[in-house]
């Protein structure tokens, strides 16, 4: 391979693009000459360069839930359902949005009791038109002069905002994190308190969320949180049983990481040292186990217990 | 639940599972078409559509290649189609009109980024600029498989079984794009 070649090679061997003979073959010339080193090197810098955060463009803040929300309500109308065509006719009325002075005005007691528990199930969770409200029937009963009574709850959709630290915002923040129903709106809802975490509330929300969400994008989002509260007692207990509980490696990396980075002497971390003692038992991924080695080892703690 | 478990459940009509299977997506595929297409309301109706087609043709994925593959294809489909139609239409001009007189539009985003982080520095705001230039002053293929390879971690055979074309062709785009970013970028590295 001559370096006219080589060159030719470079951005492709940094990639890991090259198949083994190729990536051998340059590898042996890169060997015996300095000039294509000195080009690899460049390649390598041009690399970093373009991993900077300055080469990209980054999403504008809101845009992601824009789209969500809006395919949200255009799949309402048709979405597929789990049952036969009577459920997906019935789901599709009930993504039918009834004003409310319409409703009361209804003259036909089947239609405003059919439009009503209709209404009710396009609560969940897809935007409506503001000032426009979802009703459900709660309960039906014979007025006893041949009229039905109908009782509706409604929901109806209202806009708030305020800046972060606004307590109205940070109690609708912290109700958002806990919505079972969402997975998207608990990530984006933890991300926007990781800011507020010293407030204690907060930070029990996030430790709760870390602990207890389903969802591995929440956690993350969590934990990340929590960063700056590493040395809590409460935030390091939380931290020490995600890295025996946690299901996803990425999260455990994260907390053993967490956990290192503030480390106390091993007097005052016994409960720390007896979760690394016992990630070193079972925990399957090296890089956490090495690096619970090298944190015992720190703490001149055994690697073992008894 | 697993991807799959996911999939399967929505080709059923699970609106949850197919709601959590694009979950695990959407901000990449966002992500991917606001940086190809440098526009916000082209990157939403990329992201609208490539979900809708999802949806409609969920049932006739049959496992063949990973979701991720599959969903991938078409959104750069979408994303080539729609650079291809700006470069036909011009619709994108790089200046607009402002009350401050003519602008450049990639300046404006910037600004907006800068009053955000103050901290940022003219040097990391020159580099920013360059690498966006030469990012719009590549060819819709080599502004493709640059962006997918660099940014989002494929690997140059997917990257060519997702546009239709071979391992070669996309390694030979991803040296052109990669040229004309060293030349552009010389006096940083």
């Amino acid at each position: 391979m001559n370096c006219e070649e080589a060159r030719t090679q470079l951005s492709l061997y940094l990639l890991s693009e090259l198949d083994f003979s190729r990536e051998e073959l340059l590898e042996q010339h890169l060997d015996g000459c300095p000039a294509c080193r000195e080009e690899l090197a460049r390649e390598k810098a041009l690399n970093a360069l373009l991993q900077t955060e300055d080469a990209r463009l980054e999403v504008p803040a809101g845009l992601l839930s824009r789209c969500r929300a809006d395919f949200a309500a255009q799949l309402a109308p048709g979405a597929p359902e789990a049952g036969n065509a009577f459920v997906r006719w019935w789901n599709r009325l009930g993504d039918i949005v009834i004003p409310p002075a319409a409703l009361f005005k209804a003259a036909g007691v089947a239609a405003l009791v059919a439009a009503g528990f209709f209404a009710g199930r396009s609560q969940q969770r897809f935007s409506e038109p503001p000032g426009w409200t979802a009703a459900r029937v709660k309960s039906v009963e014979a007025a006893g002069d041949g009229q039905i009574r109908v009782v509706l709850d409604e929901t109806r959709q209202r806009e708030v905002s305020g800046a972060p630290e606004e307590e109205q915002i940070q109690r609708l923040l912290l109700a958002a994190v806990k919505d079972p129903t969402d997975p998207g709106l608990r990530v984006e809802s933890v991300q926007m308190l990781r800011g507020r975490s010293e407030s204690s509330e907060v930070r029990q929300a996030l430790i709760h969320a870390l602990e207890n969400d389903e969802n591995d994008g929440v956690r993350l989002k969590a934990i990340e949180g929590l960063n700056r509260f590493a040395r809590e007692l409460d935030t390091r207990r939380a931290l020490t049983r995600v890295l025996l509980r946690d299901a996803n490696p990425g999260i455990r990396t994260q907390a053993v990481d967490l956990l290192m980075q503030n480390m106390a002497p091993a007097g005052l971390e016994q409960e720390t040292v007896g979760a690394m003692q016992e990630v070193l038992l079972r925990e399957e991924n090296g890089y956490i186990r090495l690096r619970c080695q090298k944190a015992l080892a720190e703490m001149k703690a055994s690697p073992g217990t008894f | 639940m697993d991807e799959s478990d996911l999939i399967r459940a929505a080709q059923k009509g699970d609106r949850d599972a197919f709601e959590r299977l694009i979950r695990g997506y959407d901000q990449s595929v966002l992500r991917l078409a606001y940086n190809l297409l440098r526009n916000e309301e082209d990157a939403a109706d990329i992201y609208q559509e490539a979900f809708l087609r999802v949806h409609k043709n969920l049932n006739s994925f049959r496992f063949d290649c990973s979701f991720h593959t599959w969903l991938y294809r078409i959104v750069t489909n979408l994303c080539l189609d729609q650079l291809r139609k700006k470069k036909v239409r011009r619709e994108e001009p790089s200046v607009v009109e402002t009350s401050d007189g003519t602008r450049d539009r990639l300046d404006m985003v910037h600004e907006e980024r800068a009053a955000s982080d103050p901290q940022r520095n003219v040097l990391s705001g020159q580099l920013r600029d360059r690498i966006q230039n030469v990012l719009g002053s590549l060819t819709v293929r080599e502004r493709m498989v640059f962006e997918m390879r660099h940014y989002h971690g494929m690997r140059l055979r997917a990257i060519g079984e997702m546009l239709g074309t071979t391992e070669e062709a996309a390694k030979n785009c991803l040296f052109r794009a990669t040229q004309k970013m060293r030349v552009a970028l010389g006096d940083f590295v």
